[in-house]
């Protein structure tokens, strides 16, 4: 009984911190765009928009399927699900316009060293990742006007 | 002499005696000193040179910001930054060359009305893109039409698309080659079933070898891009060229003629309603769908698609003309509707309903309804996703047609990705 009652308090005290999970969206330090809208976010990850205010070209950097990140992605940002995007991104290609550029990598810090090392790129990563050193030399975005953790930031 | 006295001689004369062990102490010191001096500055000019090498060499980030502008300077990288250019991550565009492949089998039963059954191999459509510079890229697509071809010396070869493409940038690109027409949006977006979420492609989009009286293949130069127009997202195509003849020279298939095709398309992707895009088309051309007649054909299309939120809406009108001075006319209208909705991650049921309509004066008039010899078609299906590369399909559909009964068909498939 005791045994029960410890782990639904475990289980009651840990939903909360899982629903409370936040992600943050991060550009290589040079890249002015550090204000972003919820649509503009979405533009950019469903292919929409390929090329940031200055004619560079937007580059994604992505997490794989199975990473909370990209769950994250495609439930509560894009509202699809993992065929759904990737037929989403071919039907691009297919259809003759630019493909997205988009590069898949296995771990948080990956993405942040990633977006240090290439302009234009953007990625979406847990926002307790940015307290890994290669998470220190990225711009964060602002979503909406919000940062992760201010009041009414939507990607958490 | 006392004994204090005797304390200070001793100390003075130990003083004196090691006075000069003192400063050669001190000189070693300095000596020690200034090699970690020195060995330092060296490695400072090591550290030094390797930035100057960091920053002049072209980078894998340069390759794929060829902007030097856009690079960040190395010198306002965080001290962790060596190490973490020495560990760059692979570019994304390293690779220019790209293919995908969509193939898919399945079972029919009661295609035409006929009461056959049978598996059937559907069409393997090759895709492959090549960016051979950084704004030309050539866009190959050829399709293996099986059509349960009995030998395999006869499977046609069909190139789809062929394309030298310009893209200056997101407001002008131009294509040259063999081009898809932007008649509605089915037509330039989907083709391989693995694609498209139903088993079918919608009957008014029928391609021309396959009986479709829409011009959906030409070959010219096509222009397109986005019209600056803010949250509206207007884009334009501009397509000139030469569609395919059915009847010049004794032939029967594909004759590309100078028969002045000419295609304006205009669309939007309003931002504030992300998935929705509307759009008009308006085509003419010269068409000769048997030996004698020259017809002034013309298309117009709208369209209204919403593809977001786990929905897909798809909407489409098309008013087809055929006329020749003397000959008569026929008129050709008729639209198609989908409706499909993804449930949890994997299922995705849909409907659509297929119309169209034939009716004319004089023998074009006679002659319009034998390309269009379909009424309506309801059908309705599943998608279930297996992975991410393969799609499992079924859908049941009615026909109707002046030339027969109405009948119901059903097929069963498997689309793939590779």
């Amino acid at each position: 009984m005791r045994r029960v009652v410890i782990t639904l308090g475990l289980l009651i005290g840990c939903a909360p911190a899982a629903n409370l999970a936040s992600f943050a969206v991060v550009v290589h330090h040079s890249n002015p765009n550090t204000n972003l809208l919820f649509t503009d976010l979405r533009a950019f990850f469903t292919g929409d928009t390929k090329q940031w205010p200055n004619g560079s070209k937007v580059v994604l950097v992505e997490r794989d399927n199975a990473s909370s990140t990209h769950q994250f992605l495609l439930a509560r940002i894009l509202h699809m699900g993992v065929s759904e995007y990737k037929r989403r991104l071919a039907s691009i290609e297919f259809g003759g316009a630019a493909p997205v550029t988009l590069k898949i990598l296995n771990s948080e810090e990956a993405a942040c060293k990633f977006v240090f090392n290439v302009p234009g790129s953007i990625a979406l990563i847990e926002t307790d990742s940015l307290r890994f050193p290669e998470c220190s030399g990225v711009g964060i975005v602002r979503i909406d006007g919000q940062l992760p953790g201010q009041e009414g930031y939507r990607l958490r | 002499m006392k004994a204090s006295t005797l304390i200070r001689c001793v100390l003075a004369a130990a003083a004196i005696c090691a006075a000069p062990k003192l400063v050669v102490g001190q000189e070693r010191q300095d000596e020690i000193i200034i090699q970690k001096l020195l060995a330092r500055v060296e490695a400072l000019e090591r550290e030094v040179a390797a930035l100057k090498q960091t920053a002049t060499a072209p980078s894998h980030a340069q390759q794929v910001q060829p902007a030097p502008s856009d690079l960040a300077p190395v010198t306002t990288a965080p001290k962790q930054d060596t190490t973490v250019i020495a560990d760059l991550p692979e570019p994304p565009e390293a690779s220019r060359y790209a293919f995908h492949g969509y193939a898919d089998a399945g079972f029919v039963r009661n295609e035409d009305g006929l009461s056959d059954k049978r598996f059937e191999l559907g069409e393997v459509d090759l895709f492959a893109t090549a960016r051979i510079s950084p704004k030309l890229n050539v866009l190959v697509e050829a399709v293996l039409e099986t059509d349960n071809q009995l030998l395999v010396a006869s499977v046609p070869v069909n190139v789809e698309r062929l394309l030298l493409q310009y893209r200056q940038s997101d407001y002008f690109n131009l294509d040259i080659g063999s081009y898809r027409t932007a008649i509605g949006f089915y037509n330039t977006t989907l083709r391989g079933s693995w694609l498209q979420t139903s088993l079918t492609r919608p009957m008014l989009f029928t391609f021309e070898d396959d009986g479709g009286f829409l011009p959906l293949h030409n070959v010219g130069l096509s222009a397109n891009g986005k019209v600056p127009s803010g949250a509206l997202g207007l884009h334009y195509v501009v397509e000139v060229g030469s569609s395919r003849n059915y009847a010049q020279s004794g032939r029967t298939g594909l004759d590309f003629e100078q028969n002045a095709a000419v295609n304006v398309a205009l669309y939007a992707r309003p931002r504030l309603i992300p998935g929705l895009q509307i759009g008009v088309s308006s085509y003419h051309d010269r068409f000769s769908p048997g030996p004698g007649p020259n017809l002034a054909r013309s298309v117009w299309t709208a369209h209204a698609v919403y593809q977001a939120n786990r929905f897909e809406f798809l909407n489409e009108v098309v008013l087809a003309k055929f006329r020749e001075t003397g000959m008569g006319y026929g008129n050709i209208p008729g639209f198609y509707s989908q409706l499909g909705y993804r449930l949890g991650a994997n299922w995705t049921p849909y409907t659509r309903y297929d119309y169209v309509n034939v009716y004319g004066r004089g023998s074009v008039g006679q002659y319009a309804p034998q390309y269009v010899p379909w009424r309506t078609v309801f059908s309705g299906g599943l998608r279930y996703d297996l992975t991410e590369s393969v799609a499992l399909k079924f859908e049941l559909g009615r026909e109707t047609s002046p030339l027969q009964l109405p009948w119901i068909r059903a097929a069963l498939q498997v689309a793939f990705t590779f």
